[in-house]
């Protein structure tokens, strides 16, 4: 596995926890959280090299 | 003249997208395409409409031929959408309390300013789209950069940049807008490092020109010098040379627009003008904004070394995506291979990018010359105007208005003349962000368009003089 496939794991396992932050009730936490789910699937917009099977329906 | 040897730093994850086989980058864009119109099938009901009327679902895309079946969409498209559907019309294609940044087009046409709603994540993208060229300029963390046009407001082109900067990790110093010419070079004298501009074309030739006037080499001032970006306006290619040759390192430019979220493009190592001092080429970043350069008339495509319109398609963009935006902005069309950099992305020209209407870029604000005519001729006094975009010795865009009164207004007294003229001043900066010289001459200086008027000249491209 190259360094660039282990990046963006890591990526995708911080999106899906992201994801849990994002049901945050604090108010205050909410939207800052929405700012870091927006980064991370910024991040894997630009790195990934190929379109999952998945991806459809995102 | 150094190298940009930083540019060879090689990104991991820019590689793949460096060393794909054409082949293998036109299956990406496929799958990205198809990808964007599900999105635009499921949740984005102006494009939804669009694609019925080519009868061309997600599934039919089939190759990239097949996206020229979708029409295009035009900015009268988008400003009659967002009129049926205000603010943000049904192109919008995300829930309106995900938008954190409102983008509009710069300036106005006369006709309306297109309006962009960004999510996080598009903001993050916008980021992106910039620091991806400025990278490719050999800007590096930890740098320091001088931003020099104005940041924040309505605009793309306000907002990108910080963002840009910031997630380069460089120390950027946002001046544009904020201090005079000479203000930013005494800046620059207390900041003793520079390692990258990011400027328009005008500007970078006014800042120059600033140095000069001190007796400075800006080189002997800031060896560190890095890379310089230009953006917005063409230019000659012995002036590009002559500001390579003050600075000491490579110019490059990008092309971007509000619709495409940030720079469709941008130069490779070779800068702006290559070494045997033909025109740079600017390489498409195909995967994040599908980039057609088509025959205005014809809708095909044209061939290398053949101009046409830029036609985008955004691929990774939530908030106001495009799927075939019709820019109206003019570009000759090179093959990969043109270049011999090896990246499998199709170029366009450096220095050159024009436009097939009448739009003016003046001071990074666009200018339709209808928006001046609205304000002019609102006022029945005025029998007729030209107006003319030039350079001034001190480097500075200007624009002089030359009108002519109607004789039976000739004789209005001179404190009713002078009113007049401080509100066309005050209507046309208003109209188009830009303030202009207004001089009243006789009607018989000014031309009879007995046809369709041609009241504008762009004299910029001469007034560049080449000063070393």
């Amino acid at each position: 596995m190259s360094a660039g496939d282990d990046e963006m794991r890591i990526l995708e396992t911080l999106q899906r926890e992201a994801e849990r932050l994002l049901a945050s009730p604090d108010p205050l936490m909410r939207s800052q959280y929405q700012h870091l789910y927006g980064r991370i699937t910024a991040l894997i917009a630009v790195k990934a090299c190929a379109v999952p099977d998945s991806a459809a329906s995102t | 003249m150094k190298e940009t040897e930083a540019f060879f730093a090689r990104s991991a994850a820019l590689a793949p997208f460096e060393r794909m086989t054409r082949a293998e980058l036109d299956r990406l864009l496929l799958a990205k395409l198809r990808r964007q119109l599900e999105r635009a099938w499921r949740a984005n009901p102006f494009y939804r409409r669009k694609l019925e009327s080519a009868k061309l679902g997600p599934a039919d895309l089939r190759s990239l031929a097949d996206l020229r079946r979708i029409p295009l969409s035009t900015k009268e498209d988008f400003l009659a959408d967002q009129q049926a559907a205000p603010p943000f019309g049904s192109r919008l294609g995300v829930p309106r309390e995900e938008v954190v940044l409102v983008n509009m087009t710069g300036g106005t046409s006369g006709k309306g300013q297109e309006i962009y709603g960004r999510t996080q994540h598009d903001v993050a993208m916008q980021g992106f789209l910039h620091y991806l060229p400025w990278y490719m300029a050999g800007l590096r963390p930890g740098q320091m950069a001088l931003n020099c046009v104005p940041a924040g407001g309505l605009t793309t082109g306000g907002w990108g940049p910080p963002e840009g900067f910031r997630i380069a990790g460089a120390t950027a110093v946002h001046v544009g807008g904020a201090l005079g010419t000479d203000a930013k070079v005494d800046l620059l004298e207390r900041l003793g490092e520079l390692h990258f501009i990011y400027a328009s074309t005008n500007y970078m030739h006014t800042l120059t020109e600033a140095f000069r006037r001190r007796g400075i080499r800006p080189a002997d001032r800031l060896p560190m010098m890095q890379g310089i970006f230009l953006v917005a306006e063409g230019y000659p290619a012995e002036w590009a040379r002559a500001i390579e040759e003050a600075w000491q390192c490579r110019v490059h430019e990008g092309y971007g627009s509000t619709q495409g979220a940030g720079f469709v493009c941008s130069t490779c190592e070779q800068g702006a003008v290559r070494a045997d001092g033909r025109r740079g080429l600017m390489h498409i970043f195909e995967w994040l904004n599908y980039t057609e350069v088509v025959d205005p008339e014809t809708g095909v495509p044209v061939g290398p070394g053949e101009e046409g319109e830029i036609v985008l398609t955004t691929l990774d963009i939530q908030g106001s995506p495009v799927l075939r935006f019709s820019t109206r902005d003019k570009a000759r069309w090179f093959p990969h291979d043109a270049c011999d950099c090896g990246r499998p992305w199709h170029c366009i020209e450096a220095g050159g990018v024009g436009r097939y209407d009448d739009m003016l870029k003046i001071r990074g604000n666009n200018v339709w010359p209808l928006a001046v005519d609205q304000v002019i001729f609102a006022h029945p006094e005025i029998a007729e105007y030209t107006g003319r975009v030039f350079v001034d010795d001190a480097g500075r865009t200007e624009v002089e208005i030359r009108l002519a009164l109607k004789a039976e207004a000739l004789g209005i007294a001179a404190a009713a003349k002078e009113r007049l003229l401080a509100a066309l001043r005050e209507g046309i900066k208003n109209q188009t962000n830009v303030a202009m010289q207004l001089r009243e001459v006789p009607i018989a200086e000014l031309p009879q368009f007995l046809y369709k008027a041609r009241r504008w000249t762009d004299e910029r491209k001469s007034g560049y003089a080449a000063k070393k």
